[in-house]
């Protein structure tokens, strides 16, 4: 494998990183090979390994360094990093769909459940306004069906609200145990080097 | 010879400690790294993008032999954080010679 080659497939591996870092790692690759020259090219990059392995590398760490990334930008890299670890193709392709599936299943469930909420919200404000309409036609104002109207509506909003909250709360801890996850194998992996 | 594992604080000491005495760039830094241990440039380039990140060091682009070159540079941040690492590093090999030659014991009650 020649030095272009490697970084080629290097950089395959990392395209995905947010531009500046991958920008950043790329040129620190290229002035390596610059650095060694030619004739310690080869040297460089058995001493390197597969540019799969130098790629994970990379990525597990930078996943381990930057804690202040967001959410969406922290789930990117663990996938990649994923992708790029040295496991046997059909096992890393395995958990991908794994991951997917879980992913897809996050998904339906959170858009179940805000249907739910803008549902239950309707109900109870429909119902909240019908109460004190028929309460206004009767002529006979009553208070305590227009209260239990309000009440109703209420409590169905909060109760929403609860559950977009507790929504949030389990797909951070679902990236957590990906990069848990992902840190895993990465470790896994070493050891067997 | 090179023996003992050499783990991250300690290449980030060993960085800072480089960088404090003179500017350098990413394969100077890896061939002193490499006078006692073995690291891969995929594990020293994230070891110094989090330096970096720290602000522990900075980077600047120069030129030499015609190529573009990235050096490294100590910040006072960084400066400060070698201090920290300067002492501890001496109070953990003065205790560990200690206990290795019978001249520190946990005393027992």
């Amino acid at each position: 494998m020649t030095k272009n080659s490697y970084l080629k497939e290097l950089e395959r591996y990392l395209k995905r990183l947010p531009k500046e870092d991958y920008q950043e790692a790329i040129e620190y690759f290229e002035e390596y090979f610059d650095e060694v020259g030619p004739e310690g090219e080869q040297e460089a990059i058995s001493e390197l390994g597969s540019p799969k392995e130098a790629a994970h590398d990379i990525l597990t760490q930078l996943l381990d360094k930057q804690t202040k990334l967001t959410s969406t930008k922290t789930l990117w890299i663990a996938l990649l990093a994923l992708l790029a670890s040295p496991i046997a193709l059909p096992l890393a392709l395995f958990i991908t769909l794994v991951l997917i599936t879980v992913g897809s299943i996050f998904i339906s469930v959170l858009i179940t459940v805000i249907g739910l909420i803008i549902a239950f919200s309707f109900t109870g404000i429909t119902m909240g306004v019908a109460f004190l309409g028929e309460s206004l036609i009767d002529l006979s104002f009553s208070i305590p069906s227009l209260l239990f109207g309000l009440g109703v509506s209420l409590t169905s909003l909060a109760i929403g609200i609860l559950l977009v909250i507790l929504l949030v709360v389990v797909f951070k801890f679902g990236i957590k145990l990906l990069i848990i996850f992902v840190k895993w194998i990465g470790k896994k992996v070493n050891r067997h080097a | 010879m090179n023996y003992y594992p050499v783990p991250s604080p300690l290449i980030e000491f060993l960085i800072l400690s480089l960088v404090d005495k003179q500017d350098s760039y990413g394969y100077e830094i890896s061939q002193n790294i490499k006078l006692v241990t073995t690291i891969k440039e995929s594990q020293l380039y994230p070891i110094l993008k989090k330096l970096e990140k720290a602000s522990y060091v900075e980077s600047y682009s120069g030129v030499a032999n015609g190529r573009k070159r990235k050096y490294y540079c100590i910040t006072k941040e960084g400066k400060e954080h070698l201090d920290f690492l300067m002492t501890e590093w001496i109070e953990y090999t003065d205790k560990i010679t200690k206990i290795a030659k019978g001249e520190l014991r946990h005393d027992k009650e």
